[in-house]
């Protein structure tokens, strides 16, 4: 017969500072754990999530952003006729040409610069990417723009359809917010190509983005364009694959975020261990008593280790909950606006981790008590 | 002196206990200075002493891959009051041909060190550029990273027209963190191979005092007002808290969580410490009774603390501060940020031990002192 659980339970009561100081290591190593993976995860989908299964990025081959190098838009002219594109309802081929500007801006009283990613387009561009939807007013005409709704984020105020926004030669007024189901074009402003060119005196276009039949076609359409003798500048590459490699700095998030998480887990495994062997130290003769009483050194490890899993869990539920303090929060981070979620998936992680430490807390402790001798612990004073 | 022997035998009384506590502190105090090394890293870099008397002047329509501000325009601009210097610079985006990350090439006529952060340069200097065309002066940085020196010749390739720039190595550069990572060269150079002649990215302005730099500011932008190329003008700190802003979450969680680490593990390895003095109050209390006088037994008590605290925590402190040299650690931001060891935060460390040692067990310690010797030894209270 195991040790009852109520046993446990009683010997953490009985010690309630300690137990308490060890619940609020791990509920702060899990906050912070949950916190910053529910950061880099957020961040990392917002890049991600960005690109669809059936687009296709067309840019300058020998450079890896699309920030530089430009092609000319008579590649245009070609691109459109390429097998495998698809069609809209008036048989319009759906190609999206594109232009990609990132430009600081003097802001407010205190001139603050704020970087702004500008992207122009056509009306096509809003079949070509159908997770962009108008939240307020509607689709820019010339002289206008459309803001992601995570712009305002970068000038920490809110901006209204009508306001106005100045950046290159001119003023141009927000004729409506627009979002896109989390990616980071919710952090950009779109408006007129021509507009775009005009205001920053552009000639060719920096990237076209052409939406497929399926995405089955893809590798076919990318090797066509890759090979094609008459675009010789042109590089093809699915749009999610463009935006999984721009996803550099959510890693550096990412691995921040486990160093720290791994250095505060051993910080808390050495504490509660140190407390655990001294509140062993402190039940030696009950421990010799259980065992005169027949309970086996299994039952012992097994007790103590149950102890703190339960203190580990307890740390771990409190550190979540404490972690979805961060959740919606929105942010606007190596250029990438986006809100942070807190998952259930990166919860359980949380708690997994929080198991980790409540077991190799109490493992080793454990064995230590599991191997007194059953007289010398009756006879400790 | 002679209670050394004692305080060194009473550590090592119980070894487990002390490698514990000494563990907890190494990890915390290791974590600390790591994250408080990348925020000094930051400052350090970004706001250098001379920064605030320092103005940028960028073409208003500029963008990534346009080179069109007026060299012309330096003279007027150096002819505005209160303006030292003026200096026109050549910003171009290469790469060379193996690595990932952009470097940045400055074309450059006259000594600009001041303005970007240059401690040292080892042979050509950069008046010396104006005299051998095809020189660069290479940030010691990207001499590691891509094992060139001083005679090499390299081509570095236009990330915008894609054109190869080819240079031979003259000089290493030494600065502080971005000055590291680029490269410097004959501005005619650049300009004749770019075809690009009267052109430059941007003008350097040195104000002879902070307070004249926002009239300078106001100044330079309506000079050049209605012009065909209209300027902005941006001073460096408002740049550099750009720079920060990009990356102000992670900056504010670091800190957060490198004192919730020093907070958490002083709470856990204080009751530890206490625990600790708790148990040997019968041990006081026959000290009290041989003649140790209050004031003696507290020293020795609390000596032993915080000779286990500041151990472990110099420990830790140590390693992250020597962890940069080992280990080169980059931040991805806008400019490279190589995070630099700092002196300064092991006197923090130190301190911070102290602290830990001392308010761990002062409160024990008190306690069992001001016991009756007869009670301390009977374990009464």
């Amino acid at each position: 017969m195991a040790i009852p659980f109520k046993y446990s339970i009683r010997s953490l009561l009985n010690r309630r500072i300690s137990t308490s100081l060890i619940i609020l290591g791990i509920s702060l190593v899990i906050m912070i754990f949950v916190s910053m993976m529910a950061l880099a995860q957020s961040m990392r989908r917002a890049i991600v999530q960005t690109g669809c299964t059936d687009n296709v990025i067309i840019k300058n081959k020998s450079t890896s952003s699309v920030e530089f190098g430009l092609l000319p838009e008579d590649v245009l002219n070609i691109i459109r006729y390429l097998p495998g594109i698809k069609k809209n309802n008036q048989g319009i081929p759906l190609v999206s040409p594109e232009l990609y500007n990132r430009k600081f801006i003097k802001f407010g009283e205190d001139d603050k610069i704020i970087w702004l990613r500008i992207r122009g387009i056509t009306p096509l561009a809003f079949e070509v990417y159908p997770q962009v939807k108008m939240i307020t007013g509607r689709k820019p005409q010339r002289g206008e723009v459309i803001i992601g709704k995570e712009l305002p984020v970068k000038f920490g105020k809110e901006f209204l359809v009508g306001d106005k926004i100045q950046f290159g030669k001119q003023e141009h007024s927000i004729a409506g917010i627009f979002e896109s189901a989390g990616s980071t074009y919710e952090g950009e402003i779109w408006m007129d190509k021509e507009d775009l060119k005009l205001d920053f005196d552009m000639k060719d276009i920096s990237l076209v983005t052409v939406k497929l039949e399926s995405p089955s076609l893809k590798d076919a359409f990318i090797k066509e364009v890759n090979s094609n003798p008459r675009l010789p500048t042109a590089g093809a590459m699915s749009e999610i694959e463009y935006y999984a490699s721009l996803a550099e700095t959510s890693a550096f998030v990412l691995v921040m975020g486990i160093i720290i998480a791994v250095l505060m887990s051993l910080g808390a495994i050495f504490g509660g261990m140190n407390i655990m062997y001294m509140t062993i130290a402190a039940r030696t003769r009950e421990i010799g008593t259980l065992r005169a009483l027949g309970y086996t050194s299994s039952h012992i490890l097994t007790s103590l280790i149950i102890e703190s899993l339960f203190i580990a869990i307890i740390g771990g539920t409190i550190g979540s909950f404490l972690s979805i303090g961060v959740n919606g929060y929105s942010l606007d981070l190596f250029e990438v606006a986006f809100s942070i979620k807190i998952t259930p998936a990166v919860i359980l992680s949380g708690f997994i981790v929080s198991l980790f430490i409540g077991f190799f807390g109490g493992l080793l402790p454990g064995l230590s008590a599991a191997r007194m001798r059953i007289v010398e612990a009756l006879r400790h004073v | 002196m002679k209670y050394l022997t004692l305080i060194y035998r009473n550590i090592l009384r119980n070894k487990r206990r002390t490698v514990l506590i000494f563990s907890s502190l190494s990890f915390a105090l290791f974590l600390f200075v790591f994250l408080f090394t990348v925020l000094s890293s930051m400052d350090k870099v970004m706001y250098r002493s001379n920064i605030l008397n320092n103005i940028y002047a960028y073409s208003k329509s500029a963008n990534s891959s346009l080179i069109n501000f007026p060299e012309s325009y330096n003279d007027k601009i150096k002819a505005l009051p209160h303006v030292v210097d003026a200096h026109p610079c050549l910003m171009i985006f290469t790469y060379f041909e193996k690595s990932t990350m952009f470097i940045t090439l400055f074309g450059v006529i006259s000594d600009i060190s001041e303005i970007i952060g240059i401690t040292r340069i080892e042979g050509l200097d950069l008046d010396g550029l104006s005299q051998e065309r095809t020189a660069a002066l290479v940030g010691s940085c990207l001499i590691d990273e891509y094992n060139w020196k001083i005679g090499d010749k390299i081509i570095l390739i236009s990330a915008v027209t894609q054109e190869e720039i080819a240079l031979t190595i003259k000089g290493v550069v030494h600065g502080l963190s971005n000055a590291s990572y680029h490269v410097y060269s004959n501005l005619r150079y650049l300009q004749d191979l770019l075809d690009n002649q009267g052109r430059v990215s941007f003008i350097h302005i040195k104000a002879e005092d902070p307070s004249f730099v926002p009239d300078i500011s106001r100044k330079a932008e309506a000079l050049f007002r209605n012009y065909p190329v209209e300027i902005i003008a941006i001073t460096e700190k408002s740049f550099m808290d750009s720079i920060v802003d990009l990356i102000k979450a992670i900056l504010i969680a670091f800190r957060f969580i490198g004192w919730i680490t020093i907070i958490s593990t002083f709470l856990l390895v204080a009751n530890c410490i206490a625990i600790s003095i708790r148990e040997r109050t019968a041990e006081i209390g026959v000290m009290r009774v041989l003649g140790f006088s209050r004031a003696k037994i507290l020293s020795l008590v609390l000596a032993e603390s915080i000779v286990v605290a500041v151990a472990g925590g110099m420990l830790g402190a140590f390693l992250a501060y020597i962890l940069p040299t080992i280990l080169p650690i980059t931040i991805p931001t806008n400019i490279p940020l190589r995070v630099e060891p700092d002196a300064s935060l092991l006197t923090y460390a130190f301190l911070i031990s102290i602290l830990i040692g001392f308010f761990g067990g002062i409160f024990s310690a008190l306690k069992s002192i001001l016991m009756k010797p007869g009670n301390a030894i009977g374990g009464v209270g």
